[in-house]
């Protein structure tokens, strides 16, 4: 039974054995095929196993196994290759040195130890890493660095400095040794650092080439604590799969000092242009006020000798009205009474207008429906425009919007306006007026007064709608100068336009009232 | 309406029908002959020559107003008197016309007895122009039928010498001054010696520049 025990543990073992030898086949193979230079040393530091890419490195034949490996002429220069496996021997954690090799190759040697089941070290394992490519980078940086007027920055992920070059060294006045590996922030003021911390996070959250601190002025500080405003230039770029962000910073102070005296005389120009403003409103203010009190002078006058017309002629009908009574012309009285009394009403007109001047400063607006307005204003002319022999006509649109206006004003100006289109066809033999209603292009609602007469005459064309311009003896000339400012004052427009086939067109367009 | 065929002719130049029509009423039963015209250019075209009676202006009318009529008219050599109708007190134009030799300004609203007045006073200086004109004709008449001698003598009389200085002006004896002063007043028809000075005078006689 033990025999027969043993003969089963005996194959047990061997079938192990033939496990094992195939694992460790497969893993040769294994790493053979990744072309990595490996070398495995015992604790004596002697060869246990290598790769056959090792043969950059070292010269080795397989029959070397076994034999002590500081026998063997190094093709690369690393004057710490047998201490640091001795040191890793002896507990160390793993050791990395860049070393360079044949042929202007370099590589990361790693030396770490092997440990047995229980924690023992057995031996160490060597590994070389190519690193050429990205030396290369770096010297590339580095010359970049170097060539650069400004001083220079490369930081890492976690903004610290990398590398500075020699230009910022000198400027800021510290050693390689002092600054490499130290946080970015070491070359700002105190105050800015927590606020700059921030930033970087933001800023290699969307690495962008871009001017730091956009708007605003930047400040460093050299080892010895003195400031001076800067400029600095971001970018971020990849070295050989290293992710870095190059800061060029420059020294800002003498275009800082023209930009601040600049800013400066900005500042007294933009105050001197502020009081100018102020002086030029006040002037404006005072002309318009010297400006409507001439006007006013001017209408007082205008108004003033309007009114005296007819009062001087009332005032000599009525004292030959008496001459005659006394004289007992009855018929002759009674006539002049009537002259008088036709007088009276001219005055009365020129009240009335004056009256709607005054009223147009109040406000007394609603919604009003255009083509009634216009209906009850012309019924006030039909009559009399009947007895000249003048045919008028109403031609209203259906569907026009309401308009947000002072029924009284409108109508004055429409009277106005009708008044001078019955003034005008009388001197004429083809007395025809139309009243229409409609919407103009630009959608403001219009009322046009179309006449027959001879038209505006070219030389008051310019000047209609000035007060007191008139072609009419006895003529006031302030309907239309009235009737203007009545309009503009409900935003719309009175305009005129003589027809081709004679006579004239005045248009009163006023804005739709807002829907809703 | 009475009509009386009398004073004036009071000529109204108003570009205003009412005032026009008011004033030719007023005027006409106070006994005028009025004639109006709407336009200072309606008035120069139908009676530019007028010189009888006196002129009734709107100072402001359109197109040709009261001054420049009264300019037109200076310009044409017419005399008559002008008086102003303004609406309110115009001071440099009122400077204007009265340095144009305007008679009278009425303002407006006038009575009728202030336009009386004014139209009374136009033409009595129209009347006045005239009858100094007819003077100063029959004077000169009367100088031109003097010998050039005896003219010497009427300048020298002007000019208030006494015989001997007059006769040592002219180269003459004072005896022979005597004897033209005679035929002088004769001729003229006067009566004094201050006669004679006022004849020559309206007539425009001057002393020569010897
Ligand atoms: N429909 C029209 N046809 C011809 N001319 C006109 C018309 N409407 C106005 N005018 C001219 O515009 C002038 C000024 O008109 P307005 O201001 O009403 O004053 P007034 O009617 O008192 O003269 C009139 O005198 C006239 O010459
Ligand atoms: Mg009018």
């Amino acid at each position: 039974m033990a025999d027969q025990d043993l003969s089963v543990v005996n194959a047990r073992l061997e079938s192990r054995v033939e496990a094992l030898e195939a694992a460790r086949e497969n893993l040769d193979d294994l790493l053979n095929a990744a072309g990595i230079p490996i070398l495995a040393l015992d604790m004596n530091l002697n060869i246990r196993w290598f790769t056959p890419a090792i043969e950059a490195l070292i010269e080795l034949t397989p029959s070397d196994i076994g034999q002590p490996a500081a026998g063997f002429a190094r093709k690369f220069d690393d004057a710490r290759f047998l201490d640091d496996a001795r040191a890793v021997l002896q507990g160390h954690p793993p050791l990395e040195q860049e070393v360079q090799g044949e042929g202007n190759r370099w590589y990361m040697r790693r030396t770490v130890p092997i440990h047995t089941r229980d924690g023992y070290a057995s031996g160490l394992v060597t590994t070389f890493v190519d690193t050429t490519r990205r030396h290369e980078a770096f010297d590339e940086l580095h010359r970049i660095l170097e060539a650069a007027p400004d001083p220079t920055v490369v930081i890492d992920i976690s903004g610290r400095i990398e590398r500075a070059n020699a230009e910022l060294l000198r400027v800021f006045g510290y050693s390689a040794k002092e600054l490499i590996g130290r946080p970015v922030e070491t070359l700002m003021p105190e105050r800015f650092r927590r606020k700059h911390r921030t930033n970087v996070r933001g800023f290699f959250a969307s690495p962008q080439a871009r001017p730091m601190g956009e708007g605003l002025t930047l400040f460093a500080i050299t080892k010895d604590g003195r400031e001076f405003p800067i400029d600095v230039k971001l970018s971020p770029t990849h070295i050989d799969e290293h992710f870095v962000t190059i800061g060029a910073i420059r020294d800002i102070t003498k275009q800082k000092g023209l930009e601040d005296r600049l800013h400066g005389n900005q500042r007294i120009l933009e105050r001197r242009v502020a009081e100018r403003t102020v002086e030029l409103q006040r002037l404006q203010t005072e002309l318009h006020r010297a400006m409507r009190l001439a006007e006013l002078g001017e209408l007082t006058t205008g108004i003033a000798h309007e009114i005296t017309q007819p009062l001087t002629a009332i005032r000599s009908y009525m004292e030959a009205c008496q001459t005659l009574l006394a004289m007992d012309d009855f018929a002759s009285a009674k006539d002049l009474g009537r002259k008088a009394l036709d007088q009276a009403r001219r005055a009365i007109d020129i009240i009335q207008n004056i009256r709607a001047m005054a009223v147009a400063t109040e406000n007394r607006r609603s919604a009003q429906d255009i083509n009634g307005l216009v209906n009850d204003a012309t019924l006030l002319m039909i009559a009399g425009a009947r007895d000249r022999q003048i045919e008028m006509e109403l031609s209203p649109a259906p569907g026009l919007p309401l308009v947000v206006a002072d029924r009284v004003q409108i109508q004055q100006v429409l009277l106005n306006v009708l008044r001078n289109a019955i003034d005008s066809v009388s001197e004429v033999s083809r007395r025809r007026i139309m009243v229409e209603t409609r919407r103009g292009n630009d959608s403001m609602v219009e009322i046009a007064v179309v006449d027959t007469g001879p038209g505006v005459p070219a030389e008051i064309a310019q000047r209609l709608f000035q007060p007191f311009v008139t072609t009419k003896a006895g003529g006031m000339g302030i309907g239309l100068s009235l009737s203007r400012s009545i309009i503009e004052a409900h935003d719309g427009r009175l305009t005129f336009a003589n027809r081709h086939s004679g006579g004239t067109e005045f248009i009163i367009a006023l804005p739709p009232a807002e829907t809703g | 309406m009475t009509s009386t065929l009398g004073k004036g002719p009071v000529l109204v130049i108003d570009d205003d029908p009412a005032i026009r029509d008011s004033l030719e009423t007023l005027l006409k039963l106070r006994g005028y002959t009025v004639r109006t015209f709407e336009s200072g250019q309606s008035f120069l075209d139908e009676c530019a020559q007028e010189r009888e009676g006196c002129l009734l202006v709107d100072i402001v009318m359109p197109g040709m107003n009261g001054l420049e009529l009264q300019k037109r008219l200076a310009d044409r050599g017419v005399d008559i008197p002008v008086c102003f109708i303004t609406g309110h007190a115009d001071v440099p134009k009122v400077i204007q016309a009265m340095r144009g030799g305007a008679v009278d300004f009425v303002e407006k609203p006038y009575s009728s007895n202030q336009i009386v007045e004014s139209v009374e006073r136009a033409l009595a200086m129209s009347l006045e122009r005239r009858d100094r004109a007819r003077v100063a004709e029959e004077a000169a008449k009367a100088v031109d039928a003097l010998t050039t001698r005896e003219r010497q003598v009427l300048v020298e009389l002007i000019a208030g010498r006494q015989n001997k200085v007059a006769a040592a002006n002219i180269g003459i004896s004072p005896r022979t001054v005597e004897k033209h002063r005679a035929r002088i007043m004769e001729k003229l028809g006067a009566r004094s010696l201050s006669q004679v000075i006022q004849i020559g005078i309206a007539a425009g006689v001057t002393e020569p520049p010897y």
